[in-house]
């Protein structure tokens, strides 16, 4: 019996052993295709990744997205890189608030919760004039200035101000 | 002022309800809550869970289904509010299952503390008998600048929660109007809110 078990143990060492060799033969020279019209055919699988450069060779970094490696896996930042960032940053930070970025009808304005009629009427009026299409040939201009419009009726009528401002408190309720 | 209590189940989004619509139109809550007309102040007390509707199923199930139809018909202009023990807005449209007490007064409070009784908005209770406490559901209601109409969704042989809901309507102005163990209900509900 224990010699049943032996040879059985072995057929198994030797089965995976033979999987393993046929991988790695896979790897380094492509899949054979044996049967069918195209039998004999090489399909390339992925090509075997370069060496690593020894241990003591000195790594450079390699401005390629940003990062020293290829896979973006981390490591340093190329200045370059840095710099690119950098003037995104600004222009960001330069370009006009737009009101569809806004979380709610009083950020459409730019006005706090409890500004009055007059402070309404006036953020209106500058934002009306800035995302007017006459004035303004952003694609998206028109969206933005009916955006304005839209918070204007609203907050500007006191019993759709009252409903809205209910409304937004059972968003924030939901979002707790 | 208590921060408002909502029930919001991931898995239930009735159509027509206020989630959904905002959800389809691509709004937020608050715009969508601009377009809304009555609010449904729904009674889901244990007595909710009795099964005398019809096809011997309970209340609560009848009552779902009228909700469901209701929400359809009128999409977007409803909003749910949930009371038993505790109060709840429902965005979702569907209301949670029956347990506890019938405490209408805090339901009523929790309308005027989160201000949803804004000019023109309609408000209308939906419950199944008398509230645990009768003068404390008159006192919140005298407060409330919403009109107040009724669903009595109870026993037609049972008139005493019928009564006392009969007068907390007239005090406000509104009507009730019967469903005989919810029997009904989406219909009595329209025809309560085309009602001048």
């Amino acid at each position: 019996m224990g010699i049943i078990y032996l040879l059985f143990a072995l057929m198994l060492m030797l089965a995976g052993a033979a999987l393993w060799l046929y991988v790695r033969a896979i790897e380094q020279d492509g899949m054979v295709v044996e049967t069918g019209a195209n039998a004999g055919a090489v399909i390339p699988t992925r090509t075997a990744a370069p060496a690593r450069p020894p241990v003591s060779q000195p790594v450079q970094p390699v401005a390629h997205n940003g990062f020293d490696d290829e896979d973006g896996g981390g490591g340093v930042i190329s200045p370059e890189r840095m710099a690119a960032w950098a003037a995104l940053d600004e222009e960001s930070a330069a370009a006009p608030r737009r009101p569809s970025q806004a979380a709610n009808l009083y950020e459409v304005l730019g006005v706090e919760q409890d500004a009055d009629e007059a402070a309404l009427r006036a953020a209106y009026r500058s934002l009306a004039k800035q995302w007017h299409t006459d004035t303004n040939q952003d694609p998206r201009a028109a969206d933005e200035f009916n955006l304005v419009r839209e918070a204007y009726d609203v907050l500007s009528d006191s019993e759709l101000r009252e409903k809205y401002d209910a409304g937004l408190e059972m968003e924030g309720a939901l979002q707790l | 002022m208590n921060e408002m209590r909502v029930h919001m189940p991931v898995t239930t989004l009735v159509p027509g309800s206020l989630a959904q619509t905002a959800l389809v139109r691509g709004e937020k809550l608050a715009m969508a809550w601009l377009r809304v007309l009555a609010i449904i102040l729904f009674d889901r007390s244990a007595s909710m869970d009795a099964a005398d509707s019809r096809g011997g199923r309970t209340r609560y199930q009848v009552a779902i289904d009228e909700l469901v139809r209701l929400q359809g018909q009128m999409p977007g202009r409803l909003a749910i509010v949930q009371f038993n023990d505790t109060v709840e807005l429902v965005p979702g449209g569907e209301p949670g299952r029956p347990a506890g007490m019938t405490n209408l007064a805090a339901g009523l409070a929790f309308v005027k503390e989160h201000r949803l009784d804004t000019p023109g908005m309609r408000l209308i209770v939906i419950s199944d008998g008398e509230p645990d406490c009768c003068t404390a559901a008159l006192e919140a209601a005298r407060v409330i600048r919403s009109r107040i109409d009724v669903v009595y969704v109870g026993p037609e042989s049972q008139p005493d929660g019928r009564e006392f809901l009969a007068s907390l309507a007239r005090a406000s102005g509104g009507q009730l109007t019967t469903a005989d163990r919810v029997s009904g209900l989406a219909q009595a509900t329209v025809r309560l809110l085309t009602a001048a």
